[in-house]
């Protein structure tokens, strides 16, 4: 067996192991039927309800929901971000307020935000827009930071002033820290999202699995609880699948799981 | 006190008093809805209400702490203990690592229906869904842990005869409690998150619920009162952590600089 093969089969025999052993255990009802289905009837139950159901849309808003907070977050949080690393006086004004916030579970704020912008998408949005957007502010902060102080003055020396000290000099110096911010913003913004979606909202993936719940529907619990891991999933392999094609000149690790895991949210 | 001084500290200061010192303009006259955002002066007078024992919200932040204390006990023990049995193969971590990857950007509030279904409605189905990312950090930051030993750090303590607990005791957990430790510290955000969210939509008590069922009365003051207090427990989930941490593992802290 070569090397690759090894690895490919060390990621996934245990895994693959599982969904079997699921299978058979509940094809042969060892688990109560009524809490255990087989993953086969699952995959029918969300293939019927993406084309039948409600499934179809639910995930839809969760992604429009999802795409918006983020880049709100990604745009915002970069910007004030950078500033408030460049400039000392901004991060006077800004490091207690993002700092004190950042370790607040940000559902908690969900219901205060349905009263003051109403039921409507806003207070789903700007939950999820909470979460991702003080995640970026300190990462952001803390790797404008970490760029040297030899490297500014090298670089000022060479004539990068004003805009171009941004855009030329700036960016790809802190770009891995803040492409790793990006990515961990975005994976709490996905959970914080389904969360308060699971709480309050009357659409979108989270609130889907609240409705089968209280319709006993255990499958669509399933489907749901799948398809939310998978978005997951896609997410972070996007992002690493991005890394060096943005990234060129990083040194890539191929296998870091840890780096998966942020706090948060 | 010099203006030096006055810079090095209290300059922090500054922006929270600016931002509260507009808000209670804004709110005093009636520019930002008062019902919405009532004055910072006046959620801290109604602060009070978290002192008066037994009246509800005080047992509730005492109910939330003691959820997200017995949680994050759970998922040390187990975590720590299932991460480290897992490093036992390269095949046993790695394919328990891609089974967590995929649980993990699942929120634990999402397993509630199910868990509520098996379990019945009861504090064990809060618990055991609270459980569910603490756990899977935990075993995540005990495998990079024990990964981040030095082979050589192994080989030693075996040619030297360490073996069983003696080896596991020793030189595993030693050499994976930074690791551990980090876990822990992200863990304590999560079960605080998962706590909240299950209290708002399946508890009978705890500071969830009581934010959720003064939203519904549109109690506006007594949910800033709530959210202040979770931000409390939130900022000594890492602030005092770090401060515990680095008392009791003095290294920790010597590291963190560094880092």
């Amino acid at each position: 067996m070569n090397r690759t093969a090894r690895n490919w089969a060390q990621i996934w025999v245990i895994p693959i192991v599982i969904v079997i052993v699921w299978e058979t255990a509940t094809r042969m009802q060892l688990l109560d039927p009524r809490f255990f289905i087989p993953l086969g009837d699952v995959a029918v139950t969300t293939v019927d309800q993406l084309v039948n159901g409600r499934l179809g849309s639910d995930l839809l808003t969760t992604l429009s929901r999802l795409g918006l907070a983020f880049a709100l977050a990604a745009v915002a949080g970069v910007a004030l971000g950078v500033a408030s690393g460049h400039w000392r006086v901004i991060e006077w004004l800004t490091r207690p307020i993002t700092d004190t916030l950042y370790p607040l579970p940000k559902i908690a704020i969900l219901p205060l935000f349905l009263i003051i912008v109403g039921r409507g998408e806003l207070a789903f949005i700007l939950t999820a827009f909470a979460t991702a957007f003080f995640q970026i502010i300190i990462s952001t902060r803390g790797s404008v930071r970490n760029v040297s102080p030899e490297l500014i003055e090298a670089g000022r020396n060479f004539g990068a002033n004003g805009a171009k000290y941004f855009t030329r000099f700036l960016f790809p110096a802190i770009a891995p820290g803040l492409f790793n911010g990006l990515r961990l913003g975005l994976a709490t913004c996905l959970i914080t999202l389904v969360a308060a979606e699971f709480v309050g909202a009357d659409s979108g993936l989270g609130s889907m699995i609240h409705r089968a719940g209280q319709q006993f529907a255990v499958d669509q619990i399933y489907a749901g609880l799948v398809l939310v891991g998978m978005i997951g999933l896609v997410v972070n392999l996007a992002f690493r699948a991005l890394e060096p094609l943005l990234l060129p000149w990083q040194r890539h690790h191929a296998n870091d799981e840890g780096s998966l895991i942020t706090s948060g949210g | 006190m010099t203006w030096r001084m006055l810079r090095g500290k209290w300059v922090f200061l500054v922006g929270p008093v600016v931002l509260l010192g507009v808000w209670e303009v804004l709110s005093r006259t009636g520019i930002l809805r008062p019902t919405f955002f009532p004055p910072p002066t006046e959620i801290i007078s109604r602060s009070s209400i978290v002192l008066e024992a037994g009246q509800g919200i005080a047992d509730d932040i005492g109910i939330t702490v003691l959820r997200v204390l017995i949680t994050i006990g759970l998922a040390v023990v187990v975590g720590v203990a299932v991460g480290i049995a897992v490093t036992a193969s390269r095949w046993t971590e790695r394919g328990t690592s891609t089974v967590l990857a995929f649980i993990y950007p699942i929120p634990g509030v999402l397993f509630f229906p199910f868990l509520a279904f098996l379990l019945g409605r009861n504090e064990a189905a809060v618990l055991l869904t609270a459980l569910v990312t603490p756990l899977v950090v935990m075993v995540l930051y005990t495998i990079a842990g024990v990964r981040s030993i030095d082979p050589l750090i192994l080989e030693v303590a075996r040619n030297y005869g360490s073996r069983g607990a003696r080896f596991f005791l020793r030189v595993i957990v030693p050499g994976a409690l930074p690791s551990i430790v980090t876990g822990i510290r992200i863990s304590l955000g999560f079960s605080l998150i998962a706590v909240i969210a299950i209290e708002m939509v399946g508890a009978q008590n705890g500071l969830g619920r009581f934010l959720w069922s003064n939203w519904q009365i549109l109690r506006v003051t007594d949910m800033y009162v709530a959210l202040l207090c979770i931000a409390v427990l939130g900022l000594l989930s890492s602030l005092g952590f770090d401060a515990l941490a680095d008392k009791l593992l003095p290294w920790r802290a010597e590291v963190r600089r560094r880092s």
